[in-house]
């Protein structure tokens, strides 16, 4: 019976690694692969902080208001008017665009603030795309695992390397992981959805 | 007599009349006329003078060189104030600092005026960067 607790402590502690990030004094670091052009990456809304090394190559960064389904800037001269109609906390787990120019790093740390950070299983979608920042519960899972109540019409994801959408239906990628590695954390991916819902995982 | 008060009748309207239609010396001066800035991507050209200045070209030049000309012929309105989009993006390649002219062709009065302001290139005022749109989403 020992042996058994002992196993389930250890197993819940292994889970609890990989459920969410993993804050320190308020904030976590992950390391993100950047290219020159667009990136989409998690949550970037204080730019200086966020991506401080980073800050001369950062040229503008633009969210995308699900509730409306247009962009606002964020960076530089913020659209203080369009982001306003989104919720902070929704918009900083959400992702976003980041421009780089002149960048010649492979990676950078983005550090993501753990007082507005919001769980998987608690995220809410609204009709139509929405840019969802990729967490480390999804970490290995299938897309039917993580998509809880939504009606997943689409994903797609955004080929750094190419610059171009890599677009499937729902029925294409049920069954395959959106991430099995480390290095997709702190990136996004778009999910398109038939009506409000929130997501959660198996 | 007669004559003589005619005569002088005369004259005194001619000193008169010039008295009334010179110019003050320091509005002779094409610079106290007209005042110039860059604003986004217009000139705005004042003046005190109002509609009695007709703005012939502009021409905007770095090292004696004329990077960017406009042709305008257009009379300052009443509030004073005259802006006049010019194509400033030609010299925002130009290092931050550099010295730029701008040479005013006006009219004024029937004289012609040729003035020429000088200023250090700010790009944050006038070099908007191209703006970037994010892609759009995915179509259908």
């Amino acid at each position: 019976m020992k042996k058994l607790t002992s196993f389930l402590i250890v197993l819940l502690f292994c889970f609890s690694l990989v459920s969410a990030f993993t804050f320190e004094n308020g904030q976590t670091s992950v390391p993100v692969q950047l290219q020159n052009g667009w990136n989409l990456l998690y949550g970037v809304l204080d730019v200086e902080t966020q991506l401080a090394s980073d800050i001369a190559n950062v040229r503008v960064v633009y969210a995308f208001i699900p509730e409306t389904q247009e962009y606002a800037r964020v960076y530089p001269n913020p659209e203080v008017n369009t982001l306003t109609l989104i919720d902070d906390d929704k918009l900083a787990n959400m992702a976003v665009w980041v421009y780089l120019e002149n960048y010649d790093q492979s990676y950078s740390n983005l550090i993501i603030p753990e007082n507005s950070y919001i769980e998987w299983n608690a995220r809410e979608l609204s009709p139509g795309w929405n840019f969802v920042g990729i967490s480390p519960e999804i970490l290995g899972k299938e897309t039917n695992e993580i998509t809880g109540n939504c009606d997943l019409l689409k994903i797609a994801r955004w080929d750094t390397n190419d610059q171009q959408w890599r677009v499937a239906t729902y029925a294409e990628v049920s069954n395959t992981n959106i991430i099995n590695t480390q290095a997709g954390l702190g990136t996004g991916i778009l999910f398109k959805v038939s009506s409000e819902c929130v997501l959660s995982t198996q | 007599m007669k004559t003589i008060i005619i005569l002088g009748i005369l004259l005194l309207t001619l000193v008169v009349g010039c008295v009334n239609f010179s110019v003050d010396p320091e509005i002779r001066n094409g610079n106290a006329l007209v005042d110039v800035r860059a604003e986004g991507d217009k000139l705005v050209i004042e003046s005190a003078v109002d509609n009695l200045l007709i703005v012939q070209d502009i021409k905007l030049r770095a090292d004696d060189v004329v990077i960017s000309s406009a042709e305008v012929e257009s009379t300052i309105d009443a509030e004073g104030v005259l802006e006049i989009p010019i194509q400033f993006q030609a010299i925002c390649d130009l290092p931050e600092g550099s010295e730029i002219m701008i040479d005013i062709h006006f009219d004024f009065d029937g004289a012609n005026y040729l003035v020429a302001f000088n200023g250090e290139l700010f790009k944050d005022a006038i070099c908007d960067e191209e703006e970037l749109s994010p892609p759009s989403i995915p179509q259908e």
